[in-house]
Order: structure tokens, then C-alpha cells, then sequence
């Protein structure tokens, strides 16, 4: 029975062995860098703004959901290679551990004066000097002492010492920051698309909506379907309102929008809970969901403040009245100014921003009992005179005309995001330190007036030769070389 | 003059003064001895002076839109941003690395960027929409430049190594065949395979909301004036040139690829009779080969004189109306009249060139350099996404693009150090990174859709 055990556990061990090969890596590295590009030439569902059941033929569509190309990214392949990479990464990062940590925290050890001989010949620098053991030993330690190096002294001998020190040796397994960061990443993702959701909703000004329309819902986002609603309508348990709707056009580029903002209220059962205004990249946020304005349309629809007066005494005796198109509006009883003694009633019947050059204008319908009395008439906000010419007794002066727009919210709940961010501040740190940072490791010795200096480094020694002149000069700054002791460097040879 | 038209008129004139440096790079590469030093030195010296008008152009323009407004926010700009990174990157390694030819290389693709610049109509300084009104406009563009340019220039570096490690003139001649084949095969349209005719749109056309069909001016409103539209015509003066350069270089890629010739290594240059030992090889058959990809090349100048005959009056190529042709054609044609430069006097060039080992350290050192900060990019995309939208990663083709570019260089890295991949492996996955991020950078723009499609609401 422990036989048979130990050889399950021995298989076991054998195929976590084989899951770290560096093979896997790459195929998997190939597979994303292919694989992600058809979700790019193809139309995705929730990606592109058609429908690839509308755009392709029937045999390319069923072929198509048969491989789940059309949802590309949240396919069984292309899961499939990033769940692969992550057992992979997980491994390999497990079998290397041991090695990569004894090359970051190994202590630092003295070299024998072999190991200078050894170093490439433009990292290393030796010459003569008169300076006693005691005053060179202070003098350097004095030099190189600094907060980011610890220079590790050891006396080899009654006239010999060595210092030593080492700078950047995390750069070693900060790709182990990296690999982690991922993981966490990928663990916010799954996490988003298992309790996330993303929606949304065009509401007209003035009117208020509780259900969304979502494009991505994980499997426990928590939302009721709407009764007798479209099959990805959802209530979120609250009214959103949208109170206000404006927005601003650059005046020298028409057509082109230079801000647009909603004054949202949400009520929930009844109460207002929360009003504020939102517009692009300054989202709003209620419990767990989060508001975004991300379009807005017209509707084809404007709002219009008027003022009825009485031609008699317009000072006096007048009514302000508030509208839409289409809807007519009553005058209160103290105006009855219509032909028949009744209160006048208007219909707004068409606007425009900009009527030939002259402004705002608004096109009225007198009517009574749901018929038309007399002629239409075009009322100019710029000119308020304008409606006294008209042979009635009273006259209509607009103070307002605005265009009615829907707002297109988008919201979302992406309980994921604050573990992916974080994996993300890990991903940059580590990739920065791992990629910008060398490990090096800089040895002085000394014996009997012989100064012996070189340096190492991980990567890349381009231009390192240089900075390791520059410590070498430093140092020759206080153990003055005896002449002729530094060697021309055609003659320094091993 | 305005601000505006004197701006467009400094960056229309670096582009000049750019093409003057190709040519200078062109003739230090074909002279030899002391006289490469003062080419690449009068060279150098057109570039400092492009670069000066480049960015005062860049600057003029920063100035109109105000400082919320960086000069990087529409197809016009990212060319030329994206170029002017290039050239910091170039004029660096030039100064600090004593790498005066890497220019050869470089200073072609910065002028192809500038060259479809001035192919874009839409050159005004349009305001920000909304979307756009954000800093992080400013980080996330930053961050590309140094990632796009950075590894622009390892791909330059590498394209150096390549030639100096002794890979086979005739291999890198048939490899450039066959891109240059790959390049006409798109360019084509698929009317060329099934009728035989080359098809393109002889320039773009806006549809106006009544219905009606005018041609582009050079500089438009998109949203005022309706969307570009494409129709594909018949060129039938471009038909021929088009088919005898397909044939030509597929001549070309399978001579050259068939019969190669090992070119003298580093340091076997010095002696001349291995140089003549090598050419005798196989000298002919590889003449034979460079033979046909110059008949490539003039088949393709005989394609664009074809269509430059059929276009007239107000049409005109833009970057909307044919992507395919003005990307791929002119930078196919651009390096293929250099590599047959640069095959005639290849040993020469070489000798001017560092040894392999240190191309091969710059092309490195700048892919460390630019990774990070093309994760930056990713990264302060998908925030700057979640502000907006509030979605941090949504697919789109242009973030999956700038993903898949990060893949391309995560396996250079990971070959490089996990591997311990060949030096050559290396320099071929350098370019192949290179020109997937010139797609993403534009391809994506012009030939895909997406959320970035600069301009639009």
C-alpha cells in the first residue's frame, strides 16, 4: 500500500518537474502572441459595434461558436494558454527558488588574488602604493561608504586587507516580483469576471431608469433579471436619474463636443440616497456600482421657457410656462386671452438652435380642444419684441430653448480592481528594477602597498568599464600610485 | 502666414531635410575609408538640423492647442511624435554609442513616418474631446514614444548585427524578396488574383450627409464632412509593373535563397583573397539573384509611375484612401534600394561597422530599456480606461495589439536570458517585435477599428 503511494506521489513529483519545462513557456509565449490576433480581425461579441451573427454567413457563424471565436478572449484555447502559463510560471518560480535566492542573499565572500587575475581586463585595475595598511583601509572604507552599499571589511593578514561590497543583487529575482504580480493580476481577473459586471443605459434628460442593459456579467454578479425584460436587462436595485444633461461644443469646430456631464440622482425605495454630477474620466460611485458617462444622443427633442403676455399690460399681467416639444401648455385662468374669454393654450411644434442666423427660435400652434386656431407662428428668443406684431391679444416671449439629449451611462462593478491594481504597481516596480538594475560587486585589496580592484556584473558590462575607472581613479586619489606602477593596458595581461 | 501653416511648413520641411540626410547616409555607405566618417558626419549634421525643425514644428503646434493640448493627439501628430522619438533615440546612440551608421537604418523609417504624415488630409489642431481631456493623455503617449522608440532602434541595431554576424547577403536579400513579395501580394487586392487587374482607390472620397460624393481636400474636418469612403478602381497602366514585380521578386527570394554565398566573417575582411575566394563561390548565381531583385525594385518605381499616371487633377493618395500601398510600397521600396546599396559595397560597409558582439549589446540594452516602459503603457491604458470607461482591459484591437507587441519582446527577453538564444535568433525576433509594433502603432489605426481611432467622437 506505501508503494503503491510513494510511486503516485513519485508520478506526481515527476509531472510537476515536467510542468517547469521552459518549453511549455515558450509554446504558451507563441500560442498568445498567434492566438491573440484573430479576436482582432474577427468581430467580437461586446467588442465591435456589429454583431457577427448579422455580419457573417451561416456556415462561418456556426463554425465560428462551434471554436468560440467570436468571444475570442473568453474562448477554452485562449483561457486554456494563460491557465497553462500560470501553472507554468508557478513551477517554474517553485523549482528555481532555491537557486535564484543563494545568488541574491549569498553573502558576499573575499576573493584570492586569482579571482582579480580572472576578471576581464577592463574591469580591473592594480598598481603600487607608498599608503600604510592602517590609513589605506580608512580611507577607503571612508569612500565607499554610502547608504545603499555595505562595504564588508576583512583583514587577511597583518598587512593585507580586503573590502568588499555589492550593489543592485535583488535585480536578481526581482523578475520572481514580476512573475508573482502577474498572478495576482490574473487572480483579480478571475475574480472581476466572476462577480463583475459591466452595463449600460441611455436615459433622456429629466427621466429616470432602473434597469441596465449588460454586456458582461459574471456568473455571480448578484443582479435580478428584469421581469418580462430583455434577456441582459437587469435591475440594480435603484433609480437613477438623470436631472440634467449638458453639453458644450467648441465654438470654432461645431459638431465636435468639449465637455458633457449628467446631474445624477438615485433613489432607492423612494429616498434620494445620492446626487452628483458625473462627465468623462470622472466616474461616481454608489455601493458597489460605479457610474461612468460615456455618450450621449439626441432625441430630436428641445425644452422651451415661454412667458405669455397680455398685450394690454405685458408689464403686469403675464405667465411664465416651461415645455416640450409637442406637449401643450395651459395659461393659468387669470390669462384668458384666447378668442373664446378661455385660457390661451400653446404647443410647441418645432425649435431650432439657430433659425436663419437669428438665434434660437420656436414655432407655436395655438390650440383648443385638440385642434388647431389659427396660424402657426416662429417666436425668436433674441428678439423679444418680435411676437407683439402678431394680431393677437396676447404675445409669447421665449427665455429659453435647449436641446433635449439622452445620456449614455455606462456602470460597472469590477470587485477585482483593487487586487489587480495592486499587481500592477508589482508588475512595474519589479519589471523596472529587474530590467534597469545590475547586480555588481566591487573588491579592493590590499598587500603590502599592492592595490588590486575589480568589479563584476550581471549584465550587459557595456559602460560599466567606465564607472569602474572612476572608482579606480577615486581611489588612486588617496593610494597614490607609486610611477610606473599602473601598466599601460596594451601590457596588462593575466 | 498663421502659426498653424508655418508649423505644418517646419515639419514638411524636415522631411526634406531628412530625405537630404538618407541621401548623405547613402553616399557614406558607397564611399569607403575616411570618406564614410565625413558622409555620416554631413549626414548627422542634416539630421541636428531636421531635428531642430521637427521640433519647433511639434512646439508651434503645442503652443496653438495650449498646454492641455500636447501635439500628439490625431493621426497627423502621432506620426510625427512617434518620428521625432525615433530620432531622439537615433541622435542618442549616434553621440553617446559612436554610432554614426545606425542613421542609415533609422533615419529611412523616420522618414517614411514623415512621409505618411504628409499624406494624412487632417492636419488642424482640433481641439480635445472629452475622452482625450485627461493627463493621463499625456503620460500614456510619453510612455510609448519611449517604449515605440526604443525598440524602433533595437530593430535597427539588430538589422546591424544581423549583416555584421555574417548572415548570408543572398539570405537577407531573399528574406527582403519575399517581405517585399508579401507587401505586393496585400497591396494587391484581391481583383489581382481573380481578374488580374491591380485595383486600388485612386484617392479617398467623403460621403456628406446628403449623399453626395467629393473628394478629400488636404485638409479636412472629418466629423464636419462626413466619413472617408474608399472605391476600389482598376489602374490598368500599374497592371503590368505589378505582375513583372511579383514575378521578379519571386525570382529574386528563391535564386538568392537557394544559392547563398558566406560572406567573409569579421575578421577575415582584412584579407582579400578570402573576400574574392568567397565570391567566386558562387558569385554568379547570386549576381543572378541580385539581378532580379533590382528588377523587382524597378518594377515597383514602374508600379508607382503607373499609378502616379493614372491619378490626375484633384486625386490624390492619402494614408485613409490606401493604407496597404503608401505603408508597405514605400518602405518596401526605400529598403530594397538600400539593401542593393548596401550589396554592392557590403564588405565595405561592414568594415565601418562595430564588431557583432557590441550590435548586438545596443540592440539589447535598448529592448531592457524600452520593455518597462512599453508596460507602462499597458498599464496606464487600462487606467486611463477605467477612468473613462470603466473598464481596465476590454479586448479592443489596439490594446490587444500593444499586448501582443509586449508578448513579441517578453519572448526576446526570455530568450535572451532563459534560453541564452544565439545572438542571430535574437536580431530576427528584435524585427519580428519591430514590425509588430509598427502594426500596432498604425495598422490597427488604418486598417482595424477601435476605440482609438483618433479624431472620432
Amino acid at each position: 500500500m506505501g508503494n503503491v503511494q510513494s510511486a503516485f506521489w513519485e508520478r506526481v513529483d515527476r509531472l510537476w518537474v515536467a510542468l517547469a519545462s521552459v518549453k511549455i513557456t515558450f509554446v504558451v509565449f507563441f500560442g498568445l502572441l498567434l492566438l491573440s490576433i484573430p479576436g482582432t480581425v474577427i468581430l467580437q461579441y461586446n467588442i465591435s459595434s456589429v454583431d457577427p451573427g448579422v455580419q457573417y454567413q451561416y456556415d462561418f457563424w456556426r463554425f465560428g461558436q462551434i471554436f468560440q471565436l467570436f468571444t475570442s478572449y473568453h474562448s477554452f484555447w485562449y483561457v486554456g494558454l494563460i491557465a497553462i502559463l500560470a501553472i507554468n510560471l508557478i513551477a517554474c518560480s517553485e523549482q528555481r527558488w532555491p537557486q535564484m535566492w543563494r545568488l541574491a542573499s549569498a553573502k558576499p565572500v573575499a576573493w584570492a588574488r586569482e579571482t582579480f587575475l580572472q576578471q576581464a581586463s577592463d574591469l580591473r585595475h592594480t598598481w603600487q602604493t607608498q599608503v600604510g595598511k592602517d590609513e589605506a583601509l580608512r580611507s577607503v572604507l571612508a569612500a565607499v561608504r554610502s547608504p545603499l552599499a555595505k562595504p564588508v571589511v576583512v583583514e587577511e593578514g597583518p598587512d593585507s586587507f580586503q573590502v568588499f561590497w555589492q550593489t543592485g543583487r535583488w535585480s536578481r529575482i526581482a523578475n520572481y516580483l514580476v512573475h508573482t504580480s502577474l498572478l495576482v493580476i490574473f487572480a483579480g481577473a478571475i475574480l472581476s469576471s466572476l462577480y463583475g459586471f459591466e452595463g449600460a443605459a441611455n436615459i433622456p434628460e429629466g427621466q429616470a431608469v432602473d434597469t441596465f442593459l449588460l454586456f458582461k456579467e459574471g456568473k455571480a454578479s448578484g443582479l435580478e433579471p428584469t421581469p418580462e425584460g430583455l434577456l441582459n436587462e437587469r435591475l440594480i436595485g435603484f433609480r437613477v436619474e438623470a436631472e440634467r444633461f449638458d453639453v458644450k461644443f467648441y465654438p470654432d469646430f461645431p459638431g465636435r463636443p468639449a465637455d458633457f456631464v449628467s446631474k445624477l440622482n438615485l433613489y432607492e425605495n423612494g429616498e434620494l440616497v445620492k446626487s452628483g454630477e458625473i462627465r468623462v474620466n470622472t466616474p461616481m460611485t454608489y455601493k458597489n456600482f460605479t457610474f461612468y458617462q460615456a455618450s450621449y444622443g439626441r432625441m430630436g427633442d428641445y425644452k422651451v421657457k415661454l412667458r405669455l403676455l397680455d398685450r394690454r399690460d405685458p408689464l403686469n399681467r403675464q405667465a411664465s410656462l416651461e415645455g416640450r416639444l409637442g406637449v401643450a401648455v395651459t395659461a393659468p385662468d387669470t390669462l384668458t386671452l384666447s378668442k373664446d374669454k378661455s385660457p390661451v393654450k400653446l404647443v410647441a411644434l418645432q425649435a431650432a438652435d439657430n433659425l436663419q442666423g437669428l438665434g434660437p427660435g420656436v414655432l407655436f400652434q395655438e390650440v383648443k380642444d385638440d385642434r388647431p386656431v389659427g396660424e402657426a407662428f416662429w417666436v425668436l428668443q433674441r428678439f423679444p419684441q418680435f411676437d407683439f406684431r402678431r394680431d393677437a391679444p396676447y404675445a409669447v416671449v421665449v427665455d429659453e430653448v435647449r436641446e433635449v439629449f439622452f445620456t449614455g451611462l455606462q456602470v460597472g462593478n469590477d470587485p477585482g480592481a483593487p487586487i489587480y491594481w495592486f499587481g500592477c504597481v508589482g508588475l512595474l516596480l519589479g519589471t523596472f528594477y529587474a530590467l534597469f538594475v545590475t547586480h555588481k560587486k566591487y573588491h579592493l585589496r590590499y598587500e603590502r602597498g599592492q592595490v588590486d580592484f575589480a568589479a563584476t556584473i550581471h549584465r550587459l558590462p557595456m559602460g560599466f568599464e567606465k564607472r569602474v575607472a572612476r572608482w579606480a581613479q577615486t581611489f588612486q586619489n588617496f593610494l597614490k600610485p607609486t610611477p610606473g606602477s599602473i601598466p599601460a593596458p596594451s601590457g596588462e595581461n593575466a | 502666414m498663421s502659426l498653424h501653416d508655418l508649423a505644418i511648413r517646419f515639419l514638411n520641411i524636415s522631411s526634406f531635410v531628412y530625405l537630404a540626410s538618407c541621401f548623405a547616409y547613402i553616399v557614406s555607405i558607397a564611399r569607403t575609408g575616411k570618406a564614410i566618417r565625413t558622409w555620416s558626419g554631413i549626414a548627422a549634421g542634416l539630421v541636428a538640423i531636421g531635428f531642430l525643425l521637427h521640433t519647433s514644428g511639434l512646439g508651434m503646434r503645442w503652443y496653438i492647442g495650449g498646454i492641455s493640448r500636447p501635439p500628439w493627439t490625431n493621426l497627423y501628430e502621432s506620426l510625427i511624435f512617434f518620428a521625432w522619438g525615433v530620432v531622439v533615440f537615433q541622435v542618442y546612440a549616434q553621440y553617446k554609442w559612436k554610432m554614426p551608421l545606425v542613421g542609415a537604418i533609422s533615419m529611412p523609417l523616420v522618414l517614411i513616418l514623415m512621409g505618411m504624415s504628409v499624406m494624412t488630409p487632417n492636419k488642424l489642431v482640433e481641439p480635445l474631446i472629452p475622452a482625450l481631456q485627461s493627463n493621463w493623455l499625456k503620460i500614456h503617449v510619453v510612455f510609448g514614444m519611449l517604449a515605440y522608440g526604443g525598440f524602433t532602434l533595437s530593430g535597427c541595431f539588430a538589422f546591424l548585427h544581423l549583416m555584421r554576424n555574417g548572415v548570408s547577403l543572398s539570405r537577407i536579400g531573399s528574406g527582403l524578396a519575399m517581405i517585399a513579395l508579401l507587401n505586393l501580394f496585400i497591396a494587391g487586392g484581391r481583383e489581382a488574383y481573380t481578374t488580374g487587374d491591380f485595383t486600388m482607390a485612386k484617392t479617398a472620397l467623403r460621403q456628406l450627409p446628403d449623399g453626395t460624393e467629393i473628394r478629400t481636400k488636404d485638409t479636412y474636418r472629418e466629423y464636419e464632412d462626413g466619413p472617408v469612403i474608399t472605391r476600389m478602381e482598376k489602374v490598368s497602366a500599374a497592371t503590368v509593373p505589378f505582375w513583372a514585380s511579383v514575378v521578379l521578386f519571386l525570382g529574386a527570394a528563391v535564386v538568392l535563397w537557394t544559392k547563398r554565398r558566406r560572406l567573409p566573417g569579421a575578421d577575415s575582411l582584412v584579407s582579400p583573397t578570402t573576400a574574392a575566394e568567397a565570391a567566386a563561390r558562387g558569385g554568379d548565381v547570386e549576381a543572378l539573384g541580385l539581378g532580379l531583385f533590382a528588377g523587382g525594385v524597378l518594377g515597383l518605381v514602374a508600379l508607382f509611375g503607373g499609378i502616379g499616371y493614372a491619378i490626375h487633377g484633384s486625386e490624390t493618395l492619402t494614408l485613409q484612401s490606401n493604407p496597404y500601398l503608401t505603408m508597405l510600397l514605400m518602405m518596401t521600396g526605400f529598403f530594397c534600394v538600400m539593401y542593393l546599396i548596401i550589396a554592392r559595397r557590403f564588405e565595405k560597409f561592414l568594415g565601418a561597422l562595430p564588431n557583432a558582439e557590441r550590435l548586438d549589446e545596443l540592440s539589447y540594452k535598448l529592448v531592457l530599456f524600452a520593455f518597462p516602459f512599453q508596460t507602462l503603457l499597458l498599464v496606464t491604458g487600462a487606467v486611463w480606461a477605467y477612468s473613462a470607461w470603466g473598464r481596465s482591459w476590454g479586448w479592443d484591437p489596439k490594446e490587444t495589439w500593444a499586448f501582443i507587441t509586449w508578448i513579441a519582446y517578453l519572448i526576446y527577453l526570455h530568450g535572451k536570458l532563459l534560453l541564452r538564444w544565439r545572438p542571430n535568433w535574437l536580431s530576427v525576433m528584435s524585427i519580428v517585435g519591430f514590425v509588430i509594433l509598427v502594426f500596432a502603432f498604425l495598422g490597427v489605426n488604418l486598417v482595424l477599428s477601435g476605440l482609438h481611432s483618433y479624431g472620432a467622437a
